[in-house]
């Protein structure tokens, strides 16, 4: 049952995205619909608009009712949804803040928010794995690459 | 031709080529043992390093990554019976038990030997069997194409997907996402939302980053990550416990060549893949063997089995890939990113305006497997404490990784966006039930879909009877509709997908 509705789901919002992007985004993004640069995604977003009704369909019929998988690993051995949203924002907020605070600080503080996220309590591994993996990092893009990393336009101010 | 070799070979026969392949090995090797990271994560991450380095060095270090990592992956296997890649799931069920019995050095060299002799038989199919196909392709038109990608689409579909709807909805949404960027032909812009960093299309490789490794630890983190306690057994004072004898070697030459066999064609095939390959390799050896009773106890050629099929998927995936274009496993999918990186566009004109590159590839693979004779070696002895590295330790410095790497191939923050996004939306891919893999390689073959099914209607005036008129296109169309229905055919009978072994 968990499974059928689960799928109903993701075809239903599949099939009101497939909608927006024939309706909308399409019309918007690229041209006209009958226009030739709009052939391409007006035939795959009409592909995925059927496969969404059918999986909806399917759903619906029960076929692709399961029974839902036995949790093999106990609970202990798994983090939660915060904690996976916690993580997704920091790698978001990583992505956001390297512009400003460049590769060094920004990872540096990332590195360590994610081991203590992770449970490691050990200050001295901390520092070891995160001062060698930056360090590496520094060194091969910096000096074997010649790639530079991002300095960050805050610290370049700082610098001035 | 000679001519040809002779170029090759003074092109790809070089200290440091030789030294690329050997580290690819030797990295492929380690980051295949520690469960949690597979080669197709480790090929992903390594790319962004070669981009300045020359496409021969680059991609000889990535093929042995490939190459030494399905070999690793069977180390956790053997050793901790935790796979470290999927693939090697079939060696445990042999492999741990003989580490019970205290034969873990036993094992662990049958794994070696098999995947050496595996792979040397897979190169040696590709170096023989890529230049008539290629030669072949290119007697292609654009409808032929459009039609023979058509069908590699729906194949490739068939992994990793829950069913065949999620599967053909997973491959339409990778072919979507490709439109994005500028036209191939009128250069309109298309889904830019007036973005310059659009302009060029989603960057494949942080696109890749973000689908393949990203979220995979995202998943690991929702799964279980926190290792229990590993027992890890003694290894035997016996000296017999620790090697392979000739004669043990000698009665599974059969059942090694037997699985090569078996192995390249199923690497030859698009979506088929390692893991059908290992199972299959293992269930025939078992089948013919006088004593399968003894399979799943501790038997020796149960480890060679599996380990010599999956191993020779590698050099057999390169085949669809090198002649036509078409990656046709997830790991060929990512080395198809690094060709393009490299600015060699893999398929059939690639073996004609690239003959040198594409033969000293070969020589280097044969080469590389001589090198995973012994590169390995070291690792056996490592293998405790490299199959221990805990989670906790490795998934900060993989997240760290997956950053930098989206960022260091054209130096743009937005890249590193970009693999965020997709390393989310992957997370949630694999709750619904759809697949990666299936969207990245159909992102890749995407753009040249589209390219050959304008031209072909260019061609007939916009009348798409061309696509049923010309006979090698009507034979893929047929074949594709026919991949449907057996498909379609096998879920019914609730077999799942290809990938569901």
């Amino acid at each position: 049952m968990i499974l059928k509705s689960k799928d109903f789901k993701l075809g239903a919002g599949l099939s009101a995205f497939c909608l927006f992007l024939l309706l909308f985004l399409i019309p918007n993004q690229v041209g006209p619909l009958t226009e030739a640069d709009a052939m391409m995604p007006v035939l795959i977003t009409c592909f995925i608009l059927l496969l969404a009704v059918l999986l909806m369909a399917q759903a619906w019929r029960g076929r692709t009712q399961e029974k839902p998988a036995e949790e093999a690993v106990p609970a202990e051995h798994r983090s939660s949804p915060l904690t996976l949203a916690v993580v997704v924002g920091i790698m978001a907020a990583y992505a956001w803040l390297l512009e400003l605070t460049g590769f060094v600080l920004t990872s540096l503080v990332a590195m360590v928010i994610l081991f203590l996220i992770f449970g490691v309590r050990n200050w001295l591994t901390i520092g070891a794995i995160t001062v060698a993996t930056l360090g590496g990092l520094y060194l091969c893009f910096e000096t074997l690459l010649g790639a530079p990393l991002p300095v960050g336009t805050f610290i370049e101010n700082l610098m001035e | 031709m000679l001519e040809t070799l002779g170029a090759a070979a003074s092109q790809a026969l070089t200290i440091a080529n030789f030294f690329g392949a050997a580290l690819g090995i030797f990295l492929g090797s380690l980051l295949g043992a520690i469960p949690g990271l597979n080669g197709t994560m480790a090929i992903a991450l390594l790319i962004p390093v070669t981009y300045t380095w020359s496409p021969l060095f680059a991609i000889a270090m990535l093929i042995g990554c490939w190459k030494g990592s399905v070999y690793g992956g069977s180390i956790s296997a053997i050793l901790l019976n935790a796979p470290g890649t999927p693939e090697a799931a079939a060696t445990a069920l042999d492999g741990y038990p003989l580490t019970r019995q205290g034969k873990a050095g036993k094992a662990l060299k049958m794994a070696l030997y098999a995947s050496v002799i595996a792979a040397i038989f897979s190169d040696s199919l590709l170096m023989v069997a890529a230049p008539p196909i290629a030669a072949l392709a290119l007697m292609f038109g654009p409808a032929e194409l459009a039609m023979l990608i058509l069908f590699a689409l729906v194949v490739v579909a068939g992994t990793g997907a829950k069913s065949q709807i999620k599967g053909l909805i997973s491959t339409a949404m990778g072919v979507l996402l490709a439109t994005v960027g500028l036209d191939p032909i009128t250069t309109q812009q298309r889904f830019t939302f007036g973005s310059i960093d659009l302009d060029a299309g989603i960057g494949l490789l942080a696109m890749l980053i973000g689908l393949l490794v990203m979220s995979e630890v995202l998943i690991q983190m929702e799964e279980g990550w926190k290792e229990a306690h590993t027992e890890v057994v003694a290894q035997s004072k016996e000296p017999g416990a620790n090697r392979v004898s000739w004669k043990e070697l000698k009665g599974s030459l059969s059942i090694i060549f037997r699985s090569s066999l078996l192995g390249s064609f199923c690497g030859a095939l698009p979506g088929v893949g390692s893991i059908t390959a290992a199972f299959m390799g293992y269930d025939q050896a078992r089948r013919l063997s006088k004593h399968p009773e003894r399979f799943g106890k501790g038997e020796i050629k149960g480890v060679a089995a599996p380990e010599a099929a999956n191993n020779a998927v590698c050099g057999a995936g390169l085949i669809p890939l090198v002649t036509l274009g078409i990656p046709g496993a997830l790991s060929a999918a990512v080395i198809m990113g690094a060709f393009m990186i490299h600015g060699l566009a893999p398929g059939p004109m690639l073996m004609m305006e690239h003959p040198e590159t594409i033969y000293g590839l070969f020589m280097l693979l044969i080469l590389s497997d001589f090198f995973m004779l012994i590169i390995p070696l070291p690792l056996m002895k490592l293998g405790q404490w490299v199959v221990s590295v805990p989670r906790a330790y490795l998934f900060p410095v993989i997240l760290v990784l997956c950053v930098i790497g989206a960022y260091g191939t054209h130096q743009n923050l937005f890249d590193v966006k970009v693999m965020v996004f997709f390393g989310v939306l992957g997370y949630f891919l694999k709750k619904w039930g759809l697949s990666p893999a299936a969207l990245l390689i159909a992102f890749i073959l995407g753009p040249m879909a589209e390219v050959y099914l304008r031209q072909a209607l260019k061609i007939s005036g916009g009348d798409p009877a061309i696509f049923v008129t010309k006979p090698l296109a009507l034979l893929f169309l047929v074949l594709t509709v026919a991949m449907i229905v057996w498909t379609g055919w096998r879920h019914h009978r609730g077999k799942g997908s290809l990938d569901h072994h």
